[in-house]
């Protein structure tokens, strides 16, 4: 197991490309959950929970099955529909076995069905792993989303804590609520553009 | 007169990314030239209005308790004709829009007129509503991108526009997007408080 | 009871609809996308082989890559080239990569890349430089990217440096860019720093091990 390769992809997704930040996917629930540092948590746990359980099972579909039958063409609708079940049978089992958490993270759930977050992880790890050159296996894939999830609470956090700060503030009339929330976006996108000389790839070939 | 009713409202007073915040992922990342977001307009008119008549053809045959699966069944249909057309007829397009091609099937904007406008409505308005809807959603697109594209490589098209300007680059990267919608949302706001004010 | 039948029969049908539609399509589709991808390796072949009659495919065998082509001129072959890829910063940069008999680079084309727009995909870039009221469809004289083109004539025996004391290779006189190939240095993209580095280290590396293979009296 190459574990320089694991650390990599999990820096990569947290920091490097992040995927709010970086990759602009998730952006609905960015700006919609994180008025408050609660709320953000919540959906930032869901959402990392939610990936990785996607990820497994549409890493593996993908790849003995859509990939053994030279059906690609049928990643998009498989994809989906299988993210679709699959948060379905969560929110029914969270429902059914732990009304504790199904009140705190329940309702967050179909949020995330159609959220380009969830299929844009499951389709990324169909490609290719940037620091090997080869298909994501599904212990990388699986890392991957994770850290990719933990990416995505990170900034939903960060982002939380500043807007629970800027409804004290005055901000100009035309800006208050979504501009500001995207200005305050954007100055966070310039900082973690800063990491992007993180990059371990060592450049000298193969 | 009613086109122009419609019209208007799909393109300014319920402008899909504007007014409404639908469909932000794709709009920020694809933005970068006016290239790509026409490409991009042109694939989401294909797939809402697409989508919207066959979901109003069958409204009457899908029940309620399966429709969100059901019209998520059609859209990825329409998503999957497009990609495979964009591959064969132009890759190059295909290649800057990369993941967000796919991504057209969890536009809210798709889902969203499915669920309130095709599954209530004939097969004609229908056709008509997802097609004002993806062109206002195309008009916001380009002026995103005309912004972003012109400060940030001095281009329109590929072509220069301003002698002797050196680009910031910070526009077409990721904080560029961020800070372009957020001065054009706030400027759509300004307007209609001035317009509420009045 | 019944609903669940409707439910599942409902979404049956529409499935099956659904699967056949894009089936139809892929079916149309494939042959044009296996066109265009062909058509591409065509075209980055005249790019990095110019002025040969005739480009001919072989068969390699380890360490030389699956296939590799001669470009001939008359008789005789003049140069080789080949198909490689770097790891840059967010993808691999597909390269066309040609060599000619005495072991100098001949030419260099980049076929795919997705590296961060506006930095490292400027590997792809060429520079206009007509402007906006020049016309908006005026024809353009297609000029080859400079990120490429800067390869041309650099030689495999020795390292290739890169050159960040003057700026990019397109701003430059003819008579700094003779210098920076007699010194076999090319520049970088400003602020892409490691897609740069990808291309010129796997360049320098894998032309000087081929030609080594191919130059060799058989």
């Amino acid at each position: 197991m190459n574990f320089s390769s694991l650390i990599q992809i999990s820096i990569a997704a947290i920091l490097i490309n992040n995927f709010i930040l970086s990759r602009f996917l998730g952006l609905c629930p960015f700006f919609g959950v994180s008025k408050k540092l609660s709320s953000a948590i919540g959906m930032g746990v869901t959402v990392v929970f939610v990936m990785g359980f996607a990820s497994f099972f549409t890493w593996t579909i993908d790849t003995y099955i859509l990939v053994r039958f030279g059906v690609t063409y049928l990643q998009t609708i498989v994809f989906i529909l299988v993210i679709a079940a699959l948060v379905q049978l969560v929110e029914m089992a969270l429902q059914k076995y732990s009304p504790a958490l199904y009140e705190a993270l329940g309702i967050y759930l179909p949020l995330i069905t159609t959220n380009c977050a969830i299929l844009g992880v499951a389709i990324i790890n169909t490609g290719k792993n940037p620091y090997t050159s080869l298909n994501y296996n599904l212990v990388e894939s699986l890392v991957n989303a994770v850290a990719s999830g933990i990416g995505f609470t990170l900034a939903l956090i960060l982002m939380s804590g500043i807007r629970e700060r800027i409804e004290l503030a005055r901000v100009p009339k035309a800006l208050e609520g979504l501009p500001i929330a995207f200005i305050t976006g954007g100055l966070m996108a310039i900082a973690f553009l800063g990491f992007s000389g993180l990059s371990f790839v060592a450049s000298a070939g193969r | 007169m009613h086109i122009k009713d419609e019209i208007k409202r799909g393109l300014f007073t319920e402008n899909p990314l504007l007014v409404l915040v639908l469909g932000l992922c794709p709009s920020l990342a694809v933005s970068t030239s006016m290239v790509n977001a026409i490409g991009m307009g042109i694939a989401v008119i294909f797939v809402l209005t697409g989508s919207n008549m066959i979901v109003s053809l069958l409204r009457n045959l899908i029940p309620a308790k399966v429709r969100i699966p059901c019209f998520i069944v059609i859209i990825a249909t329409f998503v999957t004709i497009v990609q495979l057309a964009m591959k064969a007829y132009v890759p190059a397009l295909d290649r800057q829009l990369g993941i967000f091609v796919p991504l057209i099937v969890v536009n809210c904007i798709i889902l969203a007129r499915a669920e309130a406008y095709a599954s209530k409505n004939g097969v004609f308005g229908s056709a008509a509503d997802g097609l004002v809807m993806g062109l206002g959603y195309t008009m916001s697109l380009c002026i995103l991108s005309l912004i972003r594209e012109i400060l940030g490589t001095n281009k329109f098209f590929g072509k220069l526009v301003i002698p002797g300007y050196d680009p910031m680059l910070i526009f077409i990267l990721a904080p560029g997007g961020f800070f372009t919608i957020a001065f054009v949302m706030g400027l759509v706001a300004h307007f209609r408080l001035r317009k509420a004010g009045r | 009871m019944g609903d669940l039948i409707k439910l599942i029969v409902v979404l049956f049908v529409i499935s099956t609809f659904a699967g056949l539609a894009i089936a139809f399509t892929s079916a149309r589709t494939t042959p044009a996308i296996a066109a265009q991808l062909a058509a591409a390796k065509q075209e980055a072949l005249k790019t990095v082989l110019p002025g040969c009659d005739r480009i001919e495919q072989r068969d390699g065998t380890a360490p030389l890559p699956e296939t590799y082509w001669e470009g001939v001129r008359g008789e005789t072959v003049v140069a080789w080239a080949f198909e490689t890829a770097a790891r840059g910063y967010s993808s691999d940069v597909k390269l066309m990569v040609s060599i000619d008999t005495a072991g100098t680079i001949m030419g260099l084309t980049v076929i795919e890349q997705g590296e961060t727009p506006g930095l490292g995909s400027r590997t792809q870039e060429s520079i206009s430089d007509k402007y906006v009221w020049n016309g908006l469809f005026a024809a353009e004289r297609k000029r080859p990217p400079w990120f490429s083109s800067q390869f041309a004539g650099l030689s495999t025996a020795r390292p290739i440096v890169i050159d960040r004391s003057g700026g990019e290779w397109h701003r430059m006189d003819e008579t700094r860019k003779r210098a920076l190939t007699g010194a076999n240095a090319v520049t970088a993209i400003t602020g892409a720093t490691i897609s740069t580095r990808a291309v010129v280290a796997c360049v320098e590396k894998k032309a000087a091990g081929w030609y080594q293979l191919l130059a060799r009296p058989e």
